[in-house]
């Protein structure tokens, strides 16, 4: 290990943590309807949004009311972005010709985006027409983003409002989170992208000569290489901030053109978890009680850092069997050491185990280095991180609404300990909140592992386009990283991440539908059951503060938390791991 | 096969206005 990619480390999370405050202080005004800054400057705007859609600002909805808008949006920005795609090929802004996408991968892709999960089957520059990628895609990273922090902000006024049965209103909170939040934010990232050298244009994909003439798979000579542009700053931006995750380019941040220079990539990294940590500041300062947010803060990085660590010393350990094969895997002053396959050389173990573990704490699902080529053990946390239900960060949004569906768990065990009714923020825990909670707990769990189980009995092995008596599989490897490779894709698309492990060619109908359920599930069937707590919780009234309640900023509450977190994934996705990653560290060792 | 796949999402939308109405049962009947 060196001590300068440990330093650069410790400056990511110092430089996160201090931005929580500030950035969650904007939020809170912004969701309180406070004076904001940028009112001043688009209230205009945003007068004229809810004048067009027929809203009132100071409007309220029953969680019922809520929770319907929720779906109907998500519905209707399905069924928008799949048509985007089948008629692309007669729409404009289609410099490079592309046909209409097929209607399996519109599907995955249309339920990938408004349910802010952005796997991607396909290779978004041989793929998507910069209509389909701006009106389509873009959009949803910015709408689908703010849907997951309105039904974020209804719960927490059902934490902090009594005996009402209005929880806010889901147009007003969707649109304050777009234009105050994830816009401005999104230009100042997408400008200083541009200056780093990350391509915005409109202009069709480029063709150079080669200096170094080579030869095709074929054998055939080529002089030239079609270099592939487009309005990607723009897009990249919004990836990151919204934890969306969906590269404008097939291998995502580890392209030149959409990450060029370390400063572009510390600032990628840390727009992925930026605006999921400075939310818990906004929770505390929204129910009025600080120390709340940053007990949940706490127990994130808690859990975020050991889970880095062993990733990073993994990767940075390398891999026996290179050196069995004479590979130099040591640190030196030119080379990162450890195990660079899939990697790039210029962000080295450090930023792309950091960019790794970020990517799938967070539900971003970004990419600068192939997890498909991680040690099993550097795999591992990746894919667990996922599996421990995208609420250690997680996306914006639904990762602390996802946290504080295990912190209503944590204070019910902790209530069934010493034998009180358990409270939660002055408000008493019932049997509702508890199912609803538990629905959101096991949903996820339910829909990785039934879909890994259906994929790897049958139809997730066969490829379709195999001719009769032909042996080919959708894998890219037999045994357990094979297995671990579906798991990887149920997991990431069963906890909306989206990110891939590679190596399984999942665009294709099977895979296209399966992961399409399971991303939609696993969104919206999360935040039905958030929204129902929040009305559940906003009706009753507050219970006084006795030596008998839990307090729920203390360290100790912040490890019961993190442990409860930790026991469920262990419990749920132990088995399936040892199938997968463990065994395969384990052949690793002996061999 | 468009049929199909918009036939689905409609399918998955009303799905969860069901379990909207599911939960809203629950909650009913907790009261």
């Amino acid at each position: 290990m060196s001590t300068i990619a440990i330093l650069q480390l410790i400056l990511y999370l110092v430089v996160l943590t201090a931005l929580v405050k500030p950035l969650g202080w904007y939020m809170a005004r912004v969701y309180q309807g406070k004076p904001c800054g940028l009112d001043s400057v688009l209230g205009w705007l945003e007068r004229g949004i809810y004048w067009l859609a027929g809203t009132k600002p100071d409007g309220e909805m029953s969680w019922r009311q809520y929770a319907v808008a929720m779906m109907l949006f998500g519905t209707l920005s399905t069924l928008v972005v799949y048509g985007i795609q089948r008629a692309q090929h007669v729409l404009p802004l289609n410099p490079q010709g592309l046909g209409a996408v097929t209607p399996d991968s519109s599907f995955n892709t249309a339920v990938s985006f408004a349910t802010n999960t952005n796997w991607q089957g396909y290779g978004g520059e041989s793929t998507m027409s910069y209509f389909s990628q701006m009106l389509g895609l873009t959009v949803q990273n910015f709408v689908s983003a703010a849907a997951g922090m309105a039904v974020l902000v209804a719960l927490i006024r059902g934490f902090s409002r009594r005996q009402t049965d209005k929880i806010g209103d889901f147009w007003v909170d969707l649109t304050r989170s777009t234009l105050y939040i994830l816009l401005p934010l999104s230009l100042i990232l997408a400008l200083i992208l541009v200056s780093q050298g990350v391509v915005q244009t409109f202009s069709p994909y480029v063709t150079a000569s080669l200096i170094d003439p080579a030869v095709d798979g074929e054998g055939k000579p080529l002089a030239e290489q079609t270099i592939a542009v487009g309005p990607a700053a723009s897009q990249i931006a919004i990836k990151q901030l919204g934890t969306n995750g969906g590269g404008f380019f097939n291998v995502n941040s580890a392209h030149p053109l959409e990450n060029p220079t370390p400063l572009s990539n510390f600032l990628e990294l840390l727009s992925i978890l930026v605006i999921s940590g400075a939310l818990c500041w906004t929770f505390g300062e929204m129910v009025s009680d600080r120390r709340q947010g940053w007990a949940i803060y706490a127990a994130m990085v808690v859990l975020f850092v050991p889970l880095l660590a062993v990733c990073y010393w993994s990767e940075q350990s390398g891999n026996p069997k290179l050196n069995a094969l004479g590979i130099d895997q040591t640190v030196s002053t030119l080379s990162s050491g450890g195990n660079m396959e899939g990697k790039e050389v210029r962000y080295g173990i450090a930023n792309s185990a950091l960019w790794a573990t970020a990517t799938t704490a967070a539900s971003n699902g970004s990419v600068n280095s192939m997890h498909d080529s991680f040690t099993p053990l550097g795999g591992l946390i990746p894919m667990w991180l996922m599996q421990l239900g995208e609420v250690i960060f997680g996306g914006v949004g639904s990762g602390l609404y996802g946290m504080l569906a295990f912190a209503i768990i944590t204070v019910f065990v902790a209530g069934l300990m010493v034998g009180r009714t358990p409270e939660y923020l002055g408000k008493k825990i019932e049997s509702y909140e508890m199912k609803m909670a538990s629905l959101v707990i096991l949903i996820p769990c339910a829909v990785v592992l039934i879909g890994t189980a259906v994929a790897v009995v049958g139809p997730g092995l066969e490829y379709p386009g195999a001719s009769p008596g032909e042996v080919k599989s959708n894998l890219n490897n037999p045994g357990a990283h094979g297995f671990s490779e579906v798991l990887y894709a149920f997991s990431s698309a069963g906890n909306n991440n989206g990110s891939a492990f590679a190596g399984l060619t999942a665009n294709e109908p099977f895979y296209n539908t399966a992961l399409g359920l399971a991303m939609w599930f696993s969104r919206f069937w999360l935040a039905i059951p958030i929204l129902a707590i929040a009305g559940s919780l906003a009706s009753k009234k507050a219970v006084p503060t006795t030596s008998g309640t839990l307090p729920t900023h203390t360290p100790l509450f912040v490890i019961l938390l993190a442990s409860v977190v930790v026991l469920v994934g262990a419990l749920t996705f132990l088995p399936a791991l040892a199938l997968g990653p463990i065994v395969e560290q384990l052949q690793m060792i002996s061999s | 096969m468009d049929a199909m796949f918009v036939g689905l999402t409609l399918v998955l939308g009303a799905l969860s206005l069901g379990l909207i109405a599911v939960c809203d049962l629950l909650m009913g009947a907790k009261s």
